[in-house]
């Protein structure tokens, strides 16, 4: 993705974080859009893997730089649906801290993955992010709001995850962008033993 | 209505992302207008119908979102028109089951979608049109799910805890 200068990413990357990530509340979440949209904000497992997928994404380029930001959303709503309807499931956190980790993985070791591969690596972890999302769904005034803001904020941050990618264009960039790879594998190890205890 | 007026935007802005990309783009816009006065003209419905309304939205969002992954061979302007009609129709009976002041939700987004989507367009950014149609089925899956979800979840401890 060549032509994008510094700047552009930079402002790309702002714009799209300017919302404080705050703690991780659990229950009690309630109301509608806004609350969706700062549900996956304010979860770091969440958001570290919708970050790592636009990383990725832009890592692998076309197609896979806009194949993933939609695979992920659209998966992440079939395993939604599937919370929704309290369908039987593996444990979901496991899943998503494995995410992290996998994701985190792929862009420390500069994985290129072929098309097929990439996208069903993505569609499987969406699945689990889906489903914790479904299942906190909560009985709020506008679930359909709810459930709008969720979609658009991991959209956002897949944007983000791309506009934090582009910075590979430069020498230095790619060091960096591995450097942050590892160190979303390290915080998905984290999750991960704090997830099995 | 809970949700009608997002589901209107919605609507809204997929038919503009549609109607944006289309060869032409009058008819379409055009035939939603139509079909949005006609829809408003429309005699009041019963209160056990505005569920039902809101489930054609959610299709109508995610046919016309679709559309957009079409090959333009594909998508005959016939094809984007009648899906034009249907929305505005479908808008136009959601306000008024609802509340009037929430054509002004679908309107506004299809316009919005409009013109980003033909300045994305011109500027070589039709992928950013085709990422945002795809979030777009993504949220009309999932609100049409919810519209046949008997009980949403509810407060449960958070998967972290």
């Amino acid at each position: 993705m060549r032509g994008v200068s510094r700047s552009a990413a930079l402002t790309m990357v702002v714009a799209s974080v300017s919302a404080p990530a705050i703690a991780h509340s659990g229950t009690g979440l309630a109301g509608g859009f806004f609350s969706g949209f700062a549900h996956p904000l304010s979860g770091g497992d969440h958001m570290l893997a919708m970050i790592a997928v636009g990383l990725w994404g832009a890592f692998l380029g076309r197609p896979l730089v806009y194949l993933l930001p939609i695979t992920f959303p659209m998966m992440m709503v079939v395993g939604a649906a599937a919370g929704m309807f309290a369908l039987p499931a593996p444990p979901i956190e496991i899943g998503i801290a494995a995410s992290v980790i996998v994701l985190g993985s792929c862009i420390a070791g500069a994985y290129k993955a072929p098309l097929p591969w990439a996208i069903s690596i993505v569609a499987m972890f969406a699945l689990f992010h889906g489903y914790a999302h479904g299942r906190e769904l909560p009985s709020a005034a506008d679930p359909i709001g709810y459930s709008t803001g969720f979609v658009l904020a991991t959209g956002l941050l897949h944007v983000t995850g791309i506009a934090i990618g582009l910075l590979a264009q430069h020498r230095r960039g790619a060091v960096v962008i591995r450097s942050s790879g590892a160190a979303i594998t390290a915080a998905g190890a984290f999750l991960l033993v704090q997830a099995v205890r | 209505m809970r949700g009608a007026h997002l589901a209107l935007a919605l609507l809204g802005a997929a038919n503009g992302l549609q109607a944006g990309l289309s060869p032409g783009r009058l008819p379409p816009m055009m035939a939603m207008m139509i079909g949005l006065a006609t829809g408003l003209a429309a005699s009041r419905l019963a209160a056990a119908a505005r569920d039902h309304l809101l489930v054609a939205a959610c299709a109508l969002s995610i046919l016309s979102a679709g559309a957009c992954w079409l090959p333009q061979r594909a998508r005959p302007l016939a094809a984007g028109v009648v899906l034009s009609l249907c929305s505005g129709l479908i808008a136009g009976h959601l306000a008024m089951a609802s509340d009037l002041l929430q054509t002004a939700d679908f309107a506004g987004a299809c316009m919005l979608a409009v013109v980003a989507t033909v300045a994305l367009h011109r500027r070589g950014w039709s992928l950013a049109v085709l990422v945002v149609a795809g979030w777009l089925i993504a949220i009309g899956t999932l609100n049409l799910t919810l519209t046949v979800l008997p009980v949403t979840p509810g407060y449960a401890p958070d998967h972290l805890e």
